[in-house]
């Protein structure tokens, strides 16, 4: 190690020893840790926008160039039919609302509106920095909307469009709605309350009888909204439950808003009585208030989904045979038809299921089977949508519509997973039952007892055992803890798409997990290099060699890559390997049998007993070293395998790779069982077999293959790197693809079960402590005022508790 | 003490108008990014000091 580098000066990483690149911004010269970010921060001095050095709160995000194909795929978003699902269209004028990657403060937002500002053509732009969104409107004959695009990535900045979530439009309208029935309530409540002081002082006696009369008239008319409008969620909650036969938090809230506020109506008009309007409308206040930021987090979270769910245009070359002429088009590849022809470069993503007609390739399936390595496809092979092609172009004769593809059955079976998962019973939801009948039972009988006794003030000792037992505290207790919870959550880098995963995270009985991209990175690294040269000369080498491969093996080079090492001549051999001159001298990598055929030397001993995969690097008449390459696994795998093994969670290792790759990661993970070699279905039914003996089943998955167990699991964790359907069906998703965290989630999820306990036993304790005095006949309105706001704050101060760091 | 009959209505009347100003602000998207505008004042304050090209840039700026 020489002297200390001071971190990239864009985005804060360490910069490597050899890279000396800086630019200069505001007169001084900044050092830069890759190509990727000395052009962006060009970009950002070129156009006069330092401002945002100076103002960011955060570092920037390591920029990286965009590669030829994410070109491509930029301009397939100007092919009309493409554009057309995500844009509105109002005259020349274009609209469309696009996710931002990595916005991570106002700077950020800044930066894109004027960078932006500077097109011509531009009509509109804003960047909203809570839900990362760009909404942009622009002259369609002046510009295009890949121009814009690429505009931000020159500023370090990847926007696409994405499937707005029907969710995300439900979850912001419901909260819009709750924040002006919050508004009403609290608008309300300050205004009874201030007459209702005005009765309580009314002890002394100072007050005139007609203008009691007036104040409590008042008080009707200004609580009239909090019950008829803003309350009206609680009522249409308890009524759907009561017709389901069910019955949840919101049916005792209702029949405590209602009677209380009926039994007031009463009093006030007949004169007699107490009345409890500013319980009421503190009660509805409260109420809301948790509901609300109840649904800002749900809100939050079906934002961040959907931004998740990136429209990446699906293009195919369709070939036009007209007299025997052959004509290329880029059709989106939804309109492809059966019995057409499409072409597919190496690299492309296949467009539609068929079968190959030109060409040998080999195909990376991993993303329907979860089988790692790429597969030999031959003429008159099957191809599928969404997998890779890898080697060589190759000519496609579509075979099935769209609906008929294999990736629309996963989802198909995926969809009727979402509907036969199975619901688990909340602690709220159980003990609202409770509540419901004592608060009835109880004010049922102090009615009866005073009837019985003779009394007159019978009806309103019922009436205060009602606002006595008034659930607020009790119905703020889960709500509050979920919210707090579920945004220390996303601290961590897991995003909760569902209010209940926390509940069910503490009650999980097996975990089954999916191997590639889950467990381990999906990705190959070098485990061991046996050469007879230097080891960093062999992979500069390699790498030279395999620069311009797209084979899944390639990757674990690049870092060795060195512009020292010239190649030319690159031969790829279909399935075997690649030859190549490097530096003027003739190479050789590839499989055992690819060397034995191309080297005209004697190979050591095929080695096959291994769950890696090994490569050989020769010159023609020498061996020059035996590498073996591995599908790393996860760091934080192990650790948490171990930890749930010690709170007694039973494991399963779920995997479509039927190779020994599979047994070796179970072993080395001590994973409690292994099933390899299993298709969608297969998984599916292997889940449902533990759900029916009673087993609380979560999944961790990154595939298409796994969408159709995420949906049935009982909770269900998707990879961020892995695919849409995967991420769309799974109620939480690890945005760092960091496993360790789950660990921190489910310590989270049990302290927030005890908190949850702590605050029932609070909010009960003082309902029951509060009601032999109501039964009595001793508990004035404003004691049950002050009950019950102080016993809600108590319950949320506790839940906030949650919010601090956890470990 | 009678001029609080009428002192209340008008308060009332009030209330009213705050709560329809607030519904307002709920429709036209006030609410919606909270964190980012309160900010912005700070990178407006910057432009004299700079090139002239960036007060071009700062002119068409959307808002």
């Amino acid at each position: 190690m020489t002297t200390l580098k001071p971190p990239c000066y864009h985005c804060g990483e360490p910069i490597p020893q050899d890279f000396t690149e800086h630019v200069t911004i505001e007169n001084v010269d900044r050092d830069m840790c890759c190509h990727g970010c000395s052009a962006v921060a060009q970009a950002i001095v070129d156009n006069n926008l330092t401002g945002y050095y100076r103002h960011r709160t955060e570092k920037g995000v390591k920029a990286t160039e965009l590669v030829p194909q994410e070109l491509l795929n930029l301009q397939s978003y100007d092919l009309t039919e493409i554009e057309q699902e995500f844009t509105q269209t109002n005259g020349t004028i274009k609209e469309v609302i696009l996710t931002v990657e990595n916005v991570t403060c106002a700077a950020c937002a800044w930066l894109i509106e004027r960078k932006l500002a500077t097109l011509s053509g531009i009509e509109q732009c804003s960047v909203n920095t809570s839900s990362a969104r760009l909404t942009l409107k622009w002259q369609s004959d002046q510009l295009k909307l890949s121009e814009i695009l690429l505009a931000l990535a020159q500023v370090g900045y990847k926007a696409y469009p994405f499937k707005a979530d029907v969710a995300e439009q439900n979850e912001v309208a419901a909260s819009k709605d709750y924040l002006r029935r919050l508004i009403v309530a609290g608008l309300a409540t300050m205004q009874v309350m201030m007459f209702a002081m005005a009765s309580y002082f009314d002890v002394i006696g100072s007050l005139s009888d007609n203008l009691n009369e007036y104040f409590r008239y008042i008080s009707l008319l200004i609580s009239l909204p909090v019950v008829f409008y803003a309350s009206s969620p609680f009522y249409k909650n308890a009524l759907s439950a009561l017709f389901a036969k069910r019955l949840n938090m919101d049916v005792p809230v209702s029949l405590a808003i209602l009677l209380a506020f009926i039994a007031s109506a009463f009093a006030t008009i007949t004169q007699q009585g107490e009345i409890y309007f500013e319980s009421v409308c503190m009660f509805a206040f409260f109420l809301l208030l948790g509901r609300y930021l109840e649904q800002i987090t749900k809100r939050k979270a079906a934002q961040n989904s959907s931004n998740l769910l990136k429209l990446i245009p699906s293009t195919a070359t369709l070939i036009n045979q007209t007299n025997s002429e052959e004509k290329y088009q880029q059709v989106p590849a939804k309109t492809l038809k059966r019995g057409q022809y499409v072409l597919i470069k190496p690299g492309e993503i296949i467009p539609a299921d068929g079968v190959i007609t030109k060409g040998t390739t080999q195909c990376n399936e991993a993303i329907l089977t979860g089988e790692q390595l790429p597969i030999d496809k031959a003429l008159g092979d099957w191809v599928f949508a969404s997998t890779i092609n890898h080697d060589q172009t190759i000519e496609v004769q579509v075979k099935e519509e769209r609906s008929e593809q294999l990736i629309s059955k996963i989802i198909a079976l995926q969809e009727q997973a979402t509907l036969d998962k199975p619901k688990l019973a909340t602690l709220a939801d159980k003990l609202s039952q409770y509540v419901v009948f004592s608060i009835l039972f109880l004010a049922g009988f102090t009615y009866l007892g005073w009837w019985l006794a003779g009394s007159d003030h019978a009806l309103w000792s019922a009436l205060a055992v009602l606002v006595a037992t008034c659930p607020c505290a009790l119905s703020l207790a889960t709500p509050s803890a979920y919210t707090a919870a579920t945004s220390q959550l996303q601290q961590l880098g897991l995003l909760v798409k569902q209010g209940n995963s926390l509940d069910v995270l503490t009650q999980l009985t097996h975990i089954c997990f999916d191997k590639t991209g889950t467990l381990t990175t999906g990705s190959f690294v070098i485990k061991d290099c046996d050469s007879i040269i230097n080891r960093t000369t062999t992979l500069s080498i390699i790498a030279a060699i395999e620069s311009q491969s797209t084979h899944p093996i390639a990757n674990a080079f690049k870092p060795y890559f060195d512009n020292a090492f010239t190649v030319t001549n690159v031969e790829n051999f279909q399935g075997g390997g690649l030859s190549a001159v490097v530096n003027n001298q003739q190479y050789h990598l590839g499989s055992y049998e690819f060397i034995c055929d191309k080297a005209s030397i004697s190979l050591p001993i095929k080695i096959t007993n291994t769950n890696s995969v090994i490569i050989y690097l020769a010159t023609t008449d020498e061996l020059i070293a035996t590498l073996s390459l591995n599908d790393d696994i996860r760091a934080e795998s192990k650790q948490l395998i171990n930890q749930l093994q010690t709170v007694g969670i039973t494991t399963t290792l779920l995997t479509g790779d039927n190779s020994k790759n599979a047994n070796y990661v179970g072993q080395q993970l001590n994973i409690d069982h292994v099933k390899q070699g299993q298709s969608p279905q297969d998984k599916l039914s292997y889940l449902k077999s533990l759900q029916n003996n009673d087993a609380i089943v979560a999944m961790f998955g990154d595939g298409v293959n796994d969408a159709p167990v995420l949906s049935q699991a009982h909770l269900s964790f998707a990879m961020n790197n892995g695919a849409d359907i995967a991420k769309s069906s799974a109620d939480i998703v690890l945005l760092h693809d960091d496993l360790s965290k789950v660990v921190s989630a489910i310590t989270l999820a049990k302290k927030t079960k005890r908190i949850i306990t702590q605050n029932f036993c609070w909010a009960l304790g003082y309902n029951l402590t509060a009601v032999p005095f109501a039964i009595v006949g001793l508990l004035p309105p404003y004691l049950a005022a002050i009950g019950m706001s102080l016993s809600s704050i108590i319950v949320v101060s506790n839940s906030l508790r949650l919010l601090k760091d956890i470990k | 003490m009678n001029i609080i009959f009428l002192l209340i209505p008008m308060a009332i009347a009030v209330i009213v108008i705050a709560g329809y100003i607030f519904f307002w602000a709920v429709k036209s998207d006030q609410f919606e990014d909270l964190e980012r505008h309160g900010s912005n004042i700070l990178f407006d304050e910057d432009v004299p000091q700079h090139s002239q090209s960036e007060k071009e840039n700062n002119d068409v700026s959307p808002k």
